[in-house]
């Protein structure tokens, strides 16, 4: 993921410059990267506990259910809590906050497998590019083939940084440039995706 | 977990329609988590405080785990956005403290400007206004667009070229973004 690397502290290059300019278009990263800038210590670790206790939430709450012990449990726990709070003078413990846990912590990286597809689906995508294609109607009316086309996506799901990398035909080109930079949102990713639209 | 692998490749508004139908927690938290950087940056940037954005990170998932279901979203990365912003100050204001509104609205700018200095723009009468305005710039806004939108380099790399500040490279870029807008509009009429 290329926001943990910059939050790391690797901010030079021309990948660093992209996401500097993706926030430029994008106030939640903004934000956060604003928030990370008076961070004086490497976050990933934060960031890796709590991706960890928000999974392990899942499978408690599952657990509990298959196992149906859910209702005893509160039960037991209100009886208990009553009952010391009455022996304390009433008041309830203070409750810890969350973070305050020992976990030894590898820095390991939190592998997320990233789909590089229409948000949509490549179905609906394609249907779009059927319904909304203009064809050429100059001198290029009646060029045949394949434009392939290669773009980034920002965070918000649009295409920037639109280029031709298999041409046709000039107008089929513009059109197949106009059709991603229009079209549905893709799933946001640091790759440079690749496309190709038929013109027949 | 087997469903994992396979909740991973949905997207976001997937995840929510999958969870709104079975109730079933993973997918939820597994959306949570794809934002899980972003929630802690946001938190840090209003709480000012790592434990105290660690816990209000883990607290708007619990708060949102019951109610998610109840809400129309479009867009879940625009509307978990405002939440987060949302979640924060109301921590802030429990605590008393003054909230420092930030009226810089220049956070997000209008995609003009930056389609032309990303040289997306086909129209070629607005990319010479871009060239004529551009040298029109005062000295430091001019470098730091260029080595920015043409050199594509990072703030710490224009930094270390130019001796400028960070916080200086960053607001010679904002001003001259606002100056060539300007500029090429009155060029344009």
């Amino acid at each position: 993921m290329r926001i943990r690397r910059y939050i790391q502290g690797h901010r030079r290059g021309r990948k660093a410059n992209r996401l500097e300019r993706d926030a430029m278009r994008d106030p939640f990263l903004a934000e956060a990267l604003e928030g990370y800038e008076r961070a004086k210590e490497d976050p990933t670790p934060h960031i890796n506990i709590l991706r960890r206790k928000i999974r392990s939430r899942n499978q408690r709450r599952l657990d509990v259910f298959k196992y149906g012990g859910l209702a005893a449990s509160l039960v037991f726990i209100l009886g208990f809590g009553i009952y010391f709070g009455f022996h304390k003078g009433g008041s309830l413990p203070e409750q810890k906050p969350l973070n305050r846990m020992m976990i030894e912590e590898s820095q390991a990286a939190d592998p997320q497998e990233s789909q590089i597809e229409p948000a949509a689906g490549f179905e609906a995508y394609i249907k779009y590019v059927e319904k909304e294609m203009k064809r050429p109607t100059d001198a290029c009316k009646d060029a045949q083939g394949q434009v392939t086309v290669s773009f980034f996506v920002d965070p918000a799901g649009k295409p920037y940084d639109i280029r031709v990398t298999r041409s046709l035909c000039p107008s089929n080109d513009r059109e197949a440039m106009r059709l991603i930079r229009e079209g549905p949102r893709w799933t946001p990713t640091d790759e440079e995706v690749s496309y190709t639209i038929e013109f027949d | 977990m087997r469903f994992r692998r396979n909740i991973s490749k949905l997207a976001d508004e997937e995840l929510l329609t999958e969870y709104k139908r079975s109730g079933d927690t993973a997918y939820f938290g597994e959306l949570y988590n794809r934002y899980t950087p972003l929630l802690y940056g946001v938190c840090l940037k209003y709480l000012k405080d790592a434990d105290k954005a660690q816990d209000a990170v883990m607290q708007l998932f619990e708060q949102l785990l019951p109610k998610i279901s109840q809400y129309e979203i479009q867009v879940f990365r625009t509307w978990l956005h405002s939440v987060v912003k949302n979640h924060c100050l109301q921590i802030l204001r429990k605590e008393s403290r003054q909230i420092v509104v930030d009226l810089r609205a220049d956070l997000v700018e209008s995609d003009e400007i930056l389609h032309l200095l990303e040289d997306e723009e086909p129209d070629s009468e607005r990319m010479e206004a871009l060239k004529c305005c551009m040298a029109k710039l005062p000295e430091e806004q001019r470098i730091s667009i260029t080595h920015f939108f043409i050199d594509e380099m990072s703030y710490a790399d224009i930094v270390e070229t130019t001796g400028y500040s960070l916080s200086r490279v960053k607001s010679y870029i904002q001003n001259g973004k606002r100056n060539l807008k300007i500029c090429i509009e009155k060029q344009m009429k």
